[in-house]
This record gives structure tokens, sequence and C-alpha cells, in this order.
């Protein structure tokens, strides 16, 4: 499945459509409704964009990063 | 010419470092109790000629070893390559642009256990910000720095020791395979690498007694930095999550780096797979004695919006 996740048309639903992830392949229980959730792991700033999270093996926390 | 075989080998991967190299070794040759005791080893990671490690001709240069490789290796294969190199009975991985506390070889010494990995603290040269290991963050598969130091008279159990300080007897790190190579360049491996010592039967304990003091870059260096390592880091995150989560929030994991990193999942994905991801899963999961449930209940983690982790 993750490799069926690299097709422009798979990426497109991972992000934008999960259900439809979810229907093409079969996924069902716990694994379908994280997928669905995801989103809620990712914060948003006010006008609801993303916010990438700078996270990595050296962290940024009061801005000490790399 | 040396005639007593090192106890302490100085671990560190150098690219484009150059008199950063020699200024760590100086550190960790100076603040050694016993310098005798200490040598340094260092690849040099196919840094650019005005790039390469400088250390000075003399004592520190004696007890200095450098490993060139042609090739880009990142840090953990280079890392890897370094303690192959090592005669030490323990390594002290560190990166190149670092400093020691006095004193620092006779804490270690005094500390580390055939079992157990320490982890050190770091300072930042720039303020009076500390940072005493990192926690995971799932399923991101990043990590946040600890900033409380450790409640005193306990042992200090973390989940991860830094890049910057991590001590662990050779024999140790042998067993647990070093570092892994399937990951890229940049990223994530200090993290992957603690979490299988922790599922291999090791402790990782955090230690106020030997301080690094590090070079963190400037946030224009670190944009730029980033900009250039971002697509092996969406790779490597999402190698160590498929290798220890579980199944069930692995998908999860894989959706909230295409939100966040649209234009690196898909070469992120492709290599994924090219990498043997879930053969890795595999092999890890025959090998290592404990499962990732038994990290969760250990540090009683949770996701990183507050979640439970489930069990499979």
């Amino acid at each position: 499945m993750l490799t069926a996740a690299a097709e422009p048309a798979a990426l497109r639903a991972l992000r934008d459509d999960p259900t439809a992830l979810a229907d093409r392949f079969g996924l069902s229980g716990d694994v379908r409704d994280r997928l669905a959730d995801a989103e809620q792991l990712v914060p948003r700033d006010a006008r609801g964009e993303y916010v990438t999270i700078t996270l990595h093996t050296i962290t940024i926390t009061a801005g000490h990063g790399l | 010419m040396r005639t007593v075989a090192p106890t302490i080998s100085v671990v560190l991967p150098a690219r484009d470092e150059g008199d950063r190299v020699g200024a760590t070794v100086a550190s960790a040759l100076g603040a050694a109790a016993e310098p005798d005791g200490i040598e340094a080893v260092v690849v040099d990671d196919c840094s650019s000629a005005d790039g390469r490690p400088r250390v000075a001709a003399g004592a520190d240069r004696r007890r200095t070893r450098i490993i060139r490789s042609e090739l880009h290796l990142g840090v953990g294969a280079a890392r890897n390559l370094a303690a192959r190199h090592a005669h030490g009975r323990l390594l002290f991985i560190t990166d190149a642009h670092t400093r020691f506390s006095d004193g620092w070889d006779h804490e270690v010494r005094r500390l580390i256990a055939p079992s157990r990995i320490l982890s050190v603290t770091v300072r930042d040269r720039a303020s009076a910000w500390r940072g005493h290991g990192c926690r995971l963050v799932v399923p991101h598969m990043g990590t946040r720095w600890n900033t409380a130091p450790p409640a005193t008279g306990t042992r200090a159990h973390v989940q991860i020791a830094s890049s910057a300080g991590t001590v662990v007897q050779r024999a140790l790190f042998e067993r647990l395979g070093g570092y892994d190579e399937g990951m890229v360049h940049y990223g994530g491996f200090e993290p992957e690498f603690s979490v299988r010592a922790w599922r291999a039967g090791a402790e990782i304990v955090h230690t106020t007694t030997v301080e690094v003091t590090h070079r963190f870059k400037p946030e224009a260096e670190c944009t730029a930095f980033l900009a250039a390592a971002r697509t092996a880091m969406v790779h490597n995150c999402l190698r160590f999550g498929t290798a220890h989560l579980p199944e069930s929030m692995i998908l999860e994991m894989v959706r909230l780096h295409a939100l966040e990193y649209p234009d690196h999942i898909r070469e992120a994905l492709v290599m994924l797979e090219q990498r043997s991801a879930w053969g890795r899963r595999a092999e890890l999961a025959r090998s290592l004695p404990h499962g990732f449930a038994s990290f969760v209940r250990r540090f009683a983690l949770l996701d990183q919006i507050g979640r439970p982790v489930p069990e499979v």
C-alpha cells in the first residue's frame, strides 16, 4: 500500500480524500479512523493553512534546532 | 608513539567542518582527566577541499585518526565507520562542533555499564539553555528536547540520547548494529538508535555531570540546511516509524508527512520502498526481545495530541 501511495492519484487521496484511499485499499477499523483523523496532528495557522512542525532529530525547542 | 590502548574513543562525523574539528578534539583532550586514555576518530564525510577536518599538530593530531570517505555517507554511516576504526572500549559519540566539560572522561568511566547508554547534558554556547536528552513525538517520529533536568537521586532514564553526547560501550554499540544505514544523510538516526536500544533491553540514563557545549546553527544556516535535507528527513521519519510503530499508526504517520511536506512525500515513499523498510521492520521484530509497546509503557508515551498509542 505504501508503494501505491507514491502514485500521484493515491497521493492526492492520501492528502485530501482519505476515505477514498481507505475504500481503495480495503482499510477498516482503527487504521481507517486514524488515517482520516491524521489532520488533527498537524497544526494550522489563523488562515487554516497547515503549519510545518519542524521536528527532527535535533528539535526546535525555544529556538534551539540543528 | 602510543603504547597504551585508549579506553575512550571520541567518535565524530565531519562534513565541511574545517577548524571546528580541531577545536572539538582539543577540547576533548584538554578537558580530560586522563588524556592519554583518549583517542579521537573522525570520519571526513566527503568534505570539500576547504572544509576538510583540520586538527592542530602535536599531541592532538597524534591522538586523532581521520578516515576520509569519498562518498557522502551521512551522519549514521559515518559514525558507524568511525566506530569500526575505534580502539577504545567506550565510544563517546558527538558532533564536530562541541566542547567538553572538565573531567568528562572520569565521569563517563564511573557511570557507564555494559547495557547502559549515557545521555549527557547539551548546552548552547550562546545562551543558558540546556537539553537533557530528548523525547519521541509520535507519529511524526521527531523529537523534543527535555529542558528540565532530571530529579536528583534517581536513575534518570530518558527516551533518546542526543547526537552531541551519547556514550556507549563499543561492544553494546556493535551488538545493537550501530545506526541504521537504511536511513539517508541526516535526521532520525539518534532517536531510532535509542528506541532500538530500549527494545534490545539496554537502558539510556541521563547525567548532568557531563556537559557538551554545542554550536547550534544560526537561523539562516538552519533554514538553508533544512531545505536541502528535507526529503531525506521525511524518508528517515517514515522509515523509523515503519520499523517501530504499531502497524495501525503507520498510514497515519504517512498522511501526516504528506500533509506537511507535499513536495517531498513522493520521493520519500519511493525511497522507503527501495530501501526495504518493511523488511527492516520484520528483521527487528525477529531479533529484538521487546516490542515498541514496552517503550510506550515505560515512558507512558502518548501521541503528539495526547491520545493513547495503540498496542498493535
